[in-house]
């Protein structure tokens, strides 16, 4: 996020305007958000049964979370310097801590 | 309409020559290639035609070759019509990108309310419109690329209007915010954020060749919605629970 906010035009780049681009550029994109789901799924070592959750929950979370900066950043939000990364922390945190370590990274101040 | 385009595309043909005893029988082939000269039929009926085999060209091409490298001498040669009758129904290809998309898309959020409206709780109606529109995916698989694959790489307007359209889910959703019991507040974002998760998924199992297999997703796509507004277990319980819920009468 912090990366973001410093270049918002490879931001867009990055996240808006690969999806227009070919097969290759979206290939690319796809093995990122598979990185972030692995990274994700790394949750399942904190419950006492891993089992309980399955590889397709990381796999939501990272479709949420690229699909909510996707949002963000078509709507302004980087060039605002609004911040969202403890709304994105609470949906990774939430299938693996429970609700209440989530809503506990809602109070989390931002980077800046 | 949207039937209509169903049939016409590829797997609707695919799925009339297969269809079983006891399911809804479909009618012919939609929008037929009108016969050439005189033919006599009312000009209404002309022009309703031609905009459906257009629109069906478009669904198919757009399966077939993806939005950007679809053009509109590719439409006007699947649907059999020239450019000036292309150019009299639509203003340029994004024009009928979204004619087409706008009727799936609408059929869809028809078919999710009616299907939440069938159930009195919450919960239910969220796994009710989900389970409706995986099915209606996963059995349609050009009208699936359409409305959820190509939107996100066609950008502008098309990108615009797709994201507004998944305001709809977002609305179902938001209605759960009263079940919520934790200590804080949901924060403001979290319904964009679960249907953005949902829409990515989707996309990326239909970019795969899973289209058929989204219904399957189901389980863990309400686990997920849930766990916000009841907590984990209580959503592990709805979203695994074996009994297909019951619609009230």
């Amino acid at each position: 996020m912090r990366f973001f906010e410093e270049d918002p035009a490879r931001a867009r780049f990055l996240v808006v305007e690969v999806n227009g681009t070919g097969s290759g550029a979206q290939s690319r994109r796809d093995r990122t958000l598979q990185g972030l789901a692995d990274i994700v799924d790394g949750g399942r070592e904190e419950l006492e049964k891993p089992e309980s959750v399955s590889r397709c929950t990381a796999e939501i979370v990272a479709g949420a979370i690229y699909g909510t900066v996707l949002g963000r950043i078509e709507s302004g939000y980087i060039e605002r310097r609004e911040d969202f990364l403890a709304e994105l922390v609470y949906i990774a945190v939430l299938p693996y801590l429970g609700s209440r370590a989530a809503e506990d990274e809602l109070l989390v101040q931002p980077l800046r | 309409m949207v039937d209509q385009v169903a049939k016409g595309t590829a797997k609707g043909a695919a799925k009339r020559s297969t269809a079983k005893a006891g399911e809804p029988t479909p009618p012919a082939e939609a929008s037929p290639r009108l016969p050439a000269g005189r033919h006599g039929l009312p000009r209404e009926f002309i022009t309703q035609n031609q905009r459906e085999r257009i629109i069906t060209a478009m669904v198919d091409t757009v399966a077939e070759r993806g939005y950007n490298a679809t053009t509109v001498a590719h439409i006007t040669k699947a649907a059999s019509v020239s450019r000036r009758t292309f150019y009299e129904h639509f203003a340029d290809k994004e024009a009928c990108f979204l004619a087409a998309y706008d009727m799936v898309a609408d059929h869809i959020r028809a078919s999710m309310r009616a299907a939440a409206e069938s159930f009195g709780d919450w919960p239910q109606q969220v796994r009710a419109a989900l389970a409706t529109m995986l099915r209606f995916l996963s059995s349609e698989p050009e009208l699936a690329r359409l409305c959820m694959v190509e939107p996100v790489a066609a950008g502008g307007e098309i990108a615009a209007r797709h994201r507004a359209s998944m305001q709809g889910f977002v609305q179902i959703l938001k209605a759960g915010r009263p079940e919520h019991s934790g200590s804080r507040p949901l924060p403001a974002a979290t319904e964009e954020t679960l249907v953005g998760g949902i829409v990515s998924l989707i996309v990326r199992e239909i970019s795969a060749g899973r289209t058929a297999d989204l219904d399957q997703l189901l389980p863990d796509l309400v686990e997920l919605i849930l766990a916000p507004y009841l907590g984990n277990e209580e959503a592990e319980r709805l979203a695994r629970s074996d009994a297909a819920p019951t619609p009230e009468s």
